[in-house]
């Protein structure tokens, strides 16, 4: 495997990646080795398939450094000052960049190497520029779809609407177990809360089996009515599995096998001709393959208001 | 003094009674020095469950996560809430390991020196008396621990390898979040990392290995003289065995192992989802051990004995 390496020093205050011209040219092999890598199909390890044991804690804990990794790299140290921050900081270059793209650091306390590598390539372009809008929901999106309860670490297959996501036959026959769908923000701003928000999969609301036994991010928790086990914001059933149940959080179910259009409570009405998931389109979703643009697609609804999120990863499990 | 430390005692029912005295196996009181004379004879055959015995402890049904058998009939496991179980006299007991963390990893170098390991920094060490904590190595959470003796032990936590060199801690900054360890000497240690491919020390400092046709996500990993056995996700080589030269895949059926066990190159045991799969040099043979529909987690064993644990307290003997 060939590796782009764009060294971080950490000692130095480094402002957005993608300022300088090394640091285009290093973000534009990574682009050509996304294509070539995809080419060999030696994919589903890094790109399609990811396994989850992000403890969820770290997530509330690291919130600040995340954010501010968000609009300048500099705080980029702020999560190397802790073994903690360097694993989730680990997870967070997993989800945005490309297989084949390597961070490099040092520890600010023992001076070892750190090595950070890409893998699903969520949002290439924060090598190039600050995280837009876009980015921030896939990777929030990517990291809710890992954390894990129980802290052991669980195959799963992530799908969605990115090129990062696609999937291959085999994985849709090995992985059939639908756990249900994460999204959100992670990145807003400190003085809001995180956007953290699952609803549960077609599976997971039949009743745990197989590596859904150990998956509980979008399973509700009674305790605590409104968030998931994990403390997410539970936003109902992805669709409507038993009819005349009509309430879903997901407006349809992609026929590339993932729900798309999701809101934080079930605010859509019943679907039509959905087979107990929800509307199947037969479109390309919302062409959100790859378009790491600034467009927010974050769609109002004439009805509620609510914001309805077309960053969204659903996890399967195996039987 | 050994009875203190039982607070449940089940016998196993379908064990046979274990060989003692002049063949070096276990017996005796119990007394620390007893155990000093690890036996090498394997358990009897057990006409009662031939191919796989269910010893699931009566009252534990926490998550079992590691595994470490000093003998054929003697093993530690750990989990959940800082459950730690001792099989000895064909019975297992549940010690007092005095605390509550989630423990995932066990490691014994004799059965009166073992190690236990798990969240928030907890390490413990048995001294074929009782548990007592080792401190202020770190407080993040360890993960696993092995060691090629007493005075060369290894526990990885977050975002580190912290060693023990029989009168001093140090420890290395090494990126990804750490999955488990296993060596063959004190310059020859591997760690598994989601996020960082595979890790190895030579005796100096830890060092990425990228295996062909893995990726950044390994799980588990085993070393023995010449061969390194690890995992990753990709359909068709779920497995991946280093012989020296080079690292060749092999399928599981889709079967992600998440611990191995072995101590010669075509004996190879590996436990995963509800799986269990056996090595004998050409292909993996995979069987659900005993109707078995829990999570396995650990595989350990001595001569012809292995013990697998896994979720809800599922503790599996095959002799």
């Amino acid at each position: 495997m060939r590796v782009v390496s764009l060294v971080i020093a950490v000692s130095t205050v480094v402002g957005a990646v993608g300022c300088t011209d090394e640091q285009d040219e290093l973000s534009d092999s990574s682009q050509g080795l996304v294509s070539d890598n995809r080419l060999s199909v030696n994919r589903l390890a890094v790109n399609r398939l990811a396994v989850n044991r992000l403890a969820v804690n770290r997530l509330a804990v690291n919130r600040l450094a995340v954010n501010r990794l968000s609009a300048n790299l500099s705080s980029m140290s702020d999560l190397l000052a802790t073994e903690e921050g360097q694993e989730l900081l680990g997870y967070i270059v997993s989800c945005a960049l490309p297989e084949g793209t390597v961070l490099e650091a040092k520890d600010p306390v023992t001076g070892d190497p750190l090595e950070f590598f890409g893998g699903l390539g969520l949002a290439t372009r924060w090598l190039d520029k600050a995280l837009d809008k876009k980015g921030k929901r896939w990777v929030s999106a990517c990291l809710y779809a890992r954390v894990n309860l129980h802290d052991v670490t669980v195959p799963i297959s992530m799908r969605g609407p990115h090129r990062g996501l696609v999937t291959t036959p085999e994985e849709l026959t090995g992985w059939t177990k639908q756990e249900g769908a994460f999204y959100g923000d992670y990145f807003r701003p400190l003085s809001e809360p995180i956007e953290w928000i699952a609803c549960r999969g077609k599976d997971q609301a039949a009743g745990e089996a197989g590596g859904l036994s150990e998956r509980d991010c979008a399973e509700p928790d009674p305790a605590n009515p409104g968030k998931t086990m994990c403390g997410f914001t539970y936003a109902g059933d992805c669709g409507d599995y038993e009819p005349p149940q009509s309430a879903r959080a997901c407006r349809k179910f992609s026929q590339h096998g993932y729900w798309a259009a999701c809101r934080d409570s079930t605010d859509f009405g019943a679907s039509n001709n959905n087979g107990g998931h929800g509307s199947h389109d037969d479109d390309d979703d919302d062409g959100d393959h790859d378009h790491d643009d600034d467009n927010a697609h974050n769609h109002h609804s004439g009805c509620s208001g609510r914001a309805t999120y077309h960053q969204v990863i659903t996890t399967f499990t195996q039987p | 003094m050994r009875s203190a430390l039982v607070s449940l005692l089940v016998l196993i029912g379908c064990g046979q009674p274990q060989p003692t005295g002049t063949d070096g196996s276990l017996g005796g009181d119990g007394m620390p020095g007893d155990d000093a004379d690890v036996p090498t004879v394997d358990s009897p055959p057990n006409a009662a469950c031939p191919n796989w015995c269910v010893e699931n402890l009566a009252g534990v049904t926490s998550l079992l996560y590691g595994v470490a058998a000093v003998s054929p009939s003697e093993a530690f496991v750990v989990g959940d809430g800082g459950v730690i179980l001792h099989r000895r006299d064909n019975a297992w007991t549940r010690m007092t390991s005095g605390t509550t963390q989630h423990l995932r990893g066990v490691w014994a170098a004799s059965p009166t020196d073992v190690w236990a390991v798990g969240h928030a920094g907890t390490i413990l060490r048995y001294n074929g008396t009782s548990w007592s904590a080792v401190t202020g190595v770190t407080t993040s959470d360890c993960v696993a621990v092995w060691g090629s003796g007493p005075s060369d032990v290894w526990v990885a936590s977050s975002g580190r390898a912290n060693h023990w060199n029989g009168s001093q801690w140090t420890y290395n900054s090494v990126t990804g979040t750490l999955l488990g360890l296993s060596g063959t000497g004190a310059n020859d240690v591997w760690l598994a990392t989601e996020n960082g491919y595979l890790k190895h020390y030579t005796g100096t400092t830890w060092g990425t290995v990228m295996p062909a046709g893995g990726g950044a996500q390994t799980f588990a990993v085993l070393a023995l003289p010449g061969v390194v056995w690890t995992g990753n996700i990709t359909p068709g080589s779920e497995t991946l065995r280093y012989n020296g030269t080079a690292w060749t895949p092999h399928g599981t059926s889709s079967t992600i192992f998440q611990s191995y066990f072995g101590t010669e190159a075509n004996n190879v045991w590996a436990a995963g989802s509800a799986k269990v799969g056996h090595w004998t040099g050409t292909t993996w043979e995979i069987t659900v051990p005993a109707g078995n529909t829990n999570n396995l987690w650990g595989v350990s064993g001595s001569g012809r004995d292995v013990y697998v644990v896994g979720s809800g307290g599922t503790i599996l003997h095959h002799n």
